[in-house]
């Protein structure tokens, strides 16, 4: 069987101190792609990094620059180490912002700005303490649909990220998020872990945020990508550069669906899965939605290595 | 205006004599000429002062390098462990500004590897590609890629097509260059499924002259400014016209020497004889670019001989020449 390349691109929480420092060692051309994002941001990225501390590396405004900045940067030393263009791309939430940078749909510098706007902006569109996020683990998507949607009386609440069959995070209101746990323990989920996120990412509460962002995103110019990225909204490609703007401002107030995302890569016939950025949990849901999709990394240089001699092209 | 040129003088196959042995007329055709030669200093400096008098050598500035990129090395191995390299170095004087453009005659993985991590791309290019001028019946035409990227998508071939249009018009001045998309017939049903998406995206394009497909002799009967294709055609394309330029050559001298009438034929028109030699002899069309890098790379073939090394160099020259214009009009 013909091999066919996609790469996927991580989002938030995939970070971590100290992470790429190995590959940095080995590949100083690495640490370029940093360098342009901290003069672009005023702030020392590698540093940031490198000594932490993993509080500040967490602060949303910081996460999503340093991941788009990460993925780029494995990106580009993936094309100069003459690694295989992949034929399709997808990212979880703000990976997609990597993807289309990677797919040259946008520059590199302004997602840079937007996705540091889009972090704070997502950040404040609640006050802290009033948002909550939980993971449920091991119950079907419609129960967890039917549990927020009783829950959806004491505040809002809503299944946010499809990220595999039996992986599913909810969002909303505090209040309402701890019903909705209730609910679908009670209707047989394995478990239900409330996340470490001080937001209600991908809610209809982030609204504010998208009224705030769209300004940034109509100013930037979207060109058609040279590699499809399938969007997380829908789970279907855009090829159309004026429409991507508005997918990716939808994109914050509605679910990611994941497992539509993996899935559309296999149906289009994509049976390796590449994961550039750090980390390794794109990789770990890849498998639970579909056991046949190949997966390999690219953040430290053994793996780096074994990928490039996998899927060389020149 | 000065113009400055960095060598890799260790790339080639055949050594630093070779490169050093072929700046000799183009530092004296050009007085503003100064380069930088990247190598061994011992070894540059003793070449160069027995190879190069006084007042040219004086234009040659050695730069020590210790290392050199080997045929063999992977892109990767090459960003690993190279930084120090006569290539690496070379690229870098492009990069901070000190070069105007750089060759090197060294392994086209590594010159890539280096390029893309050291200058960057262009906006909007994924990848470099390699390009070069093909003789035609008419003026020189434009090739791309010749093997940078063996797989290309629709997208990257219609990068390649931006990319050659704008070198057309800056290096060769034409102001809308006629680009083409090689294929095995000109019929729009003719072609593998990636010509055919290409031809839809290259149709689209209103900012590109694109005059539809063309056939591998369409090249040589100059029906194209610019002809794009991917590197795996490409190559092949180049290569099977390098060989049947020598099978020419070769046949036409075995028939010269055939008798004594033919040789007093070819001592008479010998001059005429080696005009046609040069206009038709691959070597002499040596220095390929590397396009969509911010910077001006060129590579020499491997196993370039003195004079073939030298025709690079010029395109090296020719290349930044055109650059430090644009820049001035700017």
């Amino acid at each position: 069987m013909t091999k066919k390349l996609a790469f996927v691109f991580p989002g938030q929480g995939s970070q971590k101190v100290g992470m790429l420092s190995e590959l940095a060692v080995a590949y100083p051309s690495l640490r370029e792609t940093f360098d342009e994002a901290s003069e672009t941001l005023g702030y020392d990225m590698w540093q940031l990094i490198q000594q932490g501390p993993q509080e500040d590396l967490n602060l949303t405004e910081r996460t999503q620059p340093i991941l788009l900045a990460s993925s780029v940067a494995l990106w580009r030393l993936w094309q100069s180490c003459c690694g295989a263009m992949p034929e399709l791309m997808a990212g979880h939430s703000l990976g997609e912002w990597s993807a289309l940078v990677c797919s040259g749909a946008v520059q590199f510098t302004d997602a840079l700005q937007i996705v540091r706007a889009r972090g704070q902006y997502m950040q404040q569109a609640v006050p802290l303490g009033e948002g909550a996020m939980a993971a449920i683990i091991g119950l079907a998507d419609d129960k967890i649909i039917d549990a927020c949607a009783q829950a959806s009386s004491l505040g809002v609440v809503d299944a946010v990220n499809f990220n595999a069959p039996g992986q599913v995070v909810i969002a909303g209101s505090s209040s309402a998020v701890e019903r909705a746990i209730e609910l679908c323990k009670q209707a047989g989920a394995k478990r239900a872990l409330p996340l470490p996120v001080s937001a209600p990412f991908h809610t209809s509460l982030m609204r504010p945020a998208v009224d705030q962002l769209s300004e940034l995103v109509d100013a930037i110019t979207f060109s058609a990508p040279s590699i499809p990225v399938v969007h997380n909204v829908h789970g279907k490609v855009e090829d159309d550069p004026q429409k991507i703007g508005s997918l990716m401002l939808e994109q914050i107030y509605h679910p990611v669906r994941w497992v539509d995302c993996i899935n559309y890569l296999s149906d289009s016939g994509v049976t390796d899965l590449l994961e550039c950025g750090p980390g390794r949990v794109l990789s770990g849901l890849a498998k639970r939605i579909n056991r046949e999709l190949s997966v390999s990394a690219t953040d430290d240089p053994e793996s780096f290595e074994a990928s490039l001699q996998q899927f060389p092209s020149c | 205006m000065r113009l400055t040129i960095s060598i890799d003088a260790m790339g080639g196959d055949l050594g630093p004599q070779i490169v050093v042995a072929a700046l000799e007329e183009p530092l004296k055709n050009y007085p503003n000429l100064h380069l930088l030669l990247f190598g061994d200093h011992k070894l540059l400096t003793s070449l160069i002062s027995s190879t190069l008098e006084a007042s040219l050598a004086e234009r040659v500035e050695i730069c020590h390098s210790p290392t050199i990129v080997n045929s063999a090395d992977k892109p990767s191995a090459v960003l690993r462990s190279y930084g120090d390299s006569s290539m690496a170095m070379a690229i870098k004087a492009v990069a901070d500004g000190t070069a105007d453009s750089c060759i090197s005659g060294g392994n086209t993985g590594a010159l890539m590897a280096i390029g893309m991590s050291t200058l960057g791309t262009l906006p909007n290019i994924s990848r470099p590609a390699i390009c070069a001028e093909i003789p035609t019946v008419n003026r020189n035409c434009l090739l791309l890629d010749l093997g940078a990227n063996v797989d290309c998508s629709a997208q990257q071939l219609h990068q390649f097509a931006t990319l050659g249009a704008e070198m057309a018009t800056r290096i060769q001045k034409i102001k809308r260059p006629r680009v083409k998309l090689l294929n095995l017939g000109t019929e729009s049903l003719k072609g593998n499924t990636l010509v055919k998406q290409t031809d839809d995206l290259l149709r689209t394009d209103s900012t590109l002259n694109y005059q539809g497909y063309i056939e591998g002799h369409g090249i040589f009967a100059g029906e194209a400014d610019v002809v794009v294709c991917d590197g795996f055609s490409g190559n092949i394309a180049l290569k099977v016209s390098e060989g049947v330029a020598s099978l020419i050559a070769h046949r036409a001298r075995q028939q010269l020497l055939g008798g004594w009438l033919f040789r007093l034929l070819a001592w008479m028109f010998k001059n005429r004889l080696s005009q046609f030699r040069q206009s038709i002899d691959p070597a002499l069309h040596n220095g390929a670019l590397l396009l969509g890098l911010k910077g001006t790379l060129i590579k020499s073939h491997g196993g370039a001989d003195m004079s073939a090394f030298r025709a690079a160099l010029e395109m090296a020259i020719y290349a930044a020449e055109s650059m430090q214009g644009l820049e001035s009009e700017n």
